[in-house]
């Protein structure tokens, strides 16, 4: 079984689009949708979920107000200002968006006043859609996107595979570089970053690339909308060529995803402009990948 | 007073909007850029860095020879960061959230704090306005304290904060003390399901809100459907124009680049500072 | 000497985990008596840093060797630390996985 990683240093850069469009042509792939941040590739491959649990994650502080005598140690200890007595009753109250859930609060409370139990985070499922089997997840908001989530995503997607027999799981990966993008990273068959040609692209695409090295996973790198800068395109194309990293190709600025988007299909479904251009990555990967595809 | 611009999902033209409105606004205003992972706001905003200062993080040392091998601190630290195979404990800087815990519970005063540098708050000036830029170093895992720093490195009276994408910690650190949060959106499925999203994070913060919906297309009502269903007043449409992406492909402002687009963005401007004082 | 191996599910079907800190089960072999025994890894919940707990767990089980897929950077550090060997496999059963042990057909990873 392979695992494919789609990354991208910052989002909006089309990744999530063309995921989806790989799902479509990869077929039978597994997906694993692990940017939980902004969890979209639902919306384009509309999944029926058969299996729902809820996530917890770390923990955080509760202040019992009866026990509490306001001492207001608490407060002093935490490091995160998660802790305050200017509520209106007389007893300490947790922020729980800046609560860390480190337990120092527990820990110095004289009172003993402090509960500390596990952290409901939102839900975690799996799911049938048109493409094949997938795992995803939704987070409470303010809950944070974490290691310990995508790697669950990716175990549940990597059960289906082999339940399924299926040979690929393909990810759609966090944006960023901070630890959910390396838990999506570690242990990967292949990464495929997908850049745009802008000034803040070619800036990210160092950073992300240095990650990708530490973690020794195969890199392939493609531009979308190439053709909103053609120069910037080649630029980074010889960049990649010439450090003997893999470029898998272009794809060219198409409203026609959007449009593709709004009906919840993919772009290749709809056949639209650029679906050419996608096909022609996907298969670069794919020889990449040493897997077989059905369109490909 | 202190203006966020945020989204949820990246890549909806948020720094641009950021920019632009710092731009326009002048002199005196500061923009901080909190998408500490990937600051890019000085791409736009070109100038000699004025001053660098480096963000760190009390971390425990470990003195071994006082250490006794008893596992508190290891059993303390709900992070992993510590581990013990009997003797002095190892310790992991990457998974370290700095809470000091290890410290207070160590009982034979065994553990001792060190900074642990985590990134960079440089100031630039940018000639049309100040730049506070926060960026974190490759491998550090939680980007919250570089963010409160460039937030605490911006003293001007008018402060723009150019948020992390996402809801999560990094989001919630930035609009934190904000007086008014600019939520920029994209009228498509993606961009519509992750503003609902951050509209829950904002509601949950009692935050003042308002929307922006950038590459707007006249026929779409996507995004205009749902903000009137909620009461959330948008403040300004940016059309789909292949000009702009252009431009910010060039790393250029918009306001410069195409300046027939001033108006629009002093007038977003201005409806947010009499949201502020109203 | 007792080697650990990590598992898919319970272990009892022979199937490697590829992952260390994050593999369900632990199986801990005996090279001199043969005998095999399953233990549930712990860290497996772990929001981060699971590797590390994990690595303390394999040294508290008196294990001197790790057969395993892939672990991580900070897992790796610490078990070399710990004097644990870990030997990088290939292999989808135990089975296959102890036979590349005894031929030498494993490559021990080190710590960069």
């Amino acid at each position: 079984m392979k695992e494919l990683v789609v990354l991208s240093g910052k989002g909006g850069t089309g990744k999530t689009s063309l995921t989806a469009c790989f799902a479509s042509l990869a077929q039978p792939a597994v997906l694993a949708d692990c940017d939980v941040d902004a969890a979209n590739l639902h919306l384009v491959l509309v999944p029926e979920a058969e299996r729902r649990e809820t996530f917890h994650a770390g923990r955080e502080a509760h202040v019992r107000s009866e026990a509490c005598r306001g001492c207001g140690r608490c407060a002093a200890a935490c490091r995160f200002d998660a802790m305050s007595l200017d509520g209106p009753s007389d007893s300490a109250m947790v922020d729980p968006l800046a609560c860390e859930g480190c337990g120092v609060c527990v820990f110095v409370c004289p009172a003993d006043a402090i509960d500390f139990s596990e952290r409901m985070a939102g839900s975690v499922m799996t799911s049938r859609t048109r493409c094949g089997a997938m795992a995803h997840a939704r987070l409470n908001p303010g809950a944070d996107n974490s290691g310990k989530l995508v790697s669950w995503v990716r175990q549940q997607a990597r059960r289906l595979s082999e339940e399924l027999g299926c040979p690929l799981v393909l990810i759609d990966g966090p944006p960023g570089l901070a630890c959910p993008t390396m838990a999506a990273l570690t242990g990967c068959s292949h990464a495929l970053v997908v850049i745009e040609p802008t000034m803040s692209g070619l800036h990210d695409l160092d950073r992300i690339l240095a990650l990708t090295r530490h973690f020794e996973v195969p890199t392939s790198v493609c531009v979308n909308k190439w053709d909103i800068d053609a120069e910037k395109s080649a630029i980074i194309e010889r960049r990649i060529r010439a450090t003997g990293g893999h470029f898998a190709g272009r794809v060219r600025y198409d409203r026609g995803v959007t449009q593709a988007q709004m009906r919840a299909r993919t772009a290749v479904e709809e056949g639209a402009a650029s679906a050419g251009d996608i096909r022609s990555v996907w298969g670069a990967v794919a020889e990449r990948l040493a897997i077989d595809t059905v369109d490909g | 007073m202190r203006i966020a611009v945020a989204s949820g999902k990246g890549g909806t033209g948020k720094t641009s909007v950021a920019v632009n409105l710092a731009v326009i606004a002048g002199r005196t205003a500061t923009l901080v850029d909190c998408d500490v992972e990937e600051p890019n706001a000085h791409i736009f905003l070109k100038g000699d860095v004025s001053s660098t200062d480096t963000v760190s993080m009390s971390v425990p040392a470990i003195e071994e020879n006082r250490c006794t091998g008893c596992r508190a601190c290891v059993e303390f630290c709900g992070f992993n960061a510590l581990i013990s195979f009997g003797g002095p404990p190892l310790f992991f800087p990457d998974l370290c959230h700095g809470c000091g815990g290890c410290r207070l519970v160590c009982p034979a005063g065994a553990i001792v704090e060190v900074a642990r540098p985590l990134g960079e708050v440089r100031r630039i000036d940018a000639g049309r306005c100040t730049l506070v830029e926060g960026c974190l170093e490759v491998g550090v895992s939680s980007p919250v304290p570089v963010i409160k720093a460039a937030k605490a490195a911006a003293d001007g009276d008018f402060v723009i904060y150019d948020a992390p994408p996402g809801t999560s910690c990094p989001l919630v650190a930035t609009l934190r003390g904000a007086d008014y949060v600019l939520l920029v959106t994209e009228p498509t499925p993606f961009g519509l399901s992750d503003l609902r999203l951050t509209v829950e994070v904002l509601r949950q913060m009692n935050m003042e809100f308002g929307v922006v919906i950038n590459r707007s297309m006249r026929s779409e009502s996507l995004i205009h459907d749902y903000c009137h269903h909620e009461a959330i007043e948008v403040l300004g449409e940016i059309p789909e124009d292949r000009r702009i992406a252009e431009a910010y492909a060039a790393g250029r402002l918009i306001v410069e680049a195409l300046p027939g687009y001033r108006p629009l963005f002093r007038s977003i401007l201005e409806a947010c500072l009499e949201r502020v004082t109203a | 000497m007792k080697i650990v191996f990590t598992m898919q599910g319970d272990g009892r079907d022979g199937l490697m985990d590829r992952r260390f800190g994050r593999a369900e089960t632990f199986l801990v072999y005996n090279s001199e008596t043969d005998e095999r025994g399953l233990v549930a890894n712990s860290a497996v919940d772990a929001a981060m840093g699971a590797g590390l707990k994990a690595a303390e767990s394999i040294v508290a089980l008196g294990a001197v060797a790790l057969v395993t897929g892939e672990c991580g950077v900070k897992a790796l550090h610490a078990l070399h630390r710990a004097g644990v060997k870990v030997y990088s496999t290939d292999s989808t059963t135990f089975a296959d996985a102890l036979e590349d042990l005894r031929q030498g057909n494993l490559r021990e990873a080190r710590p960069a």
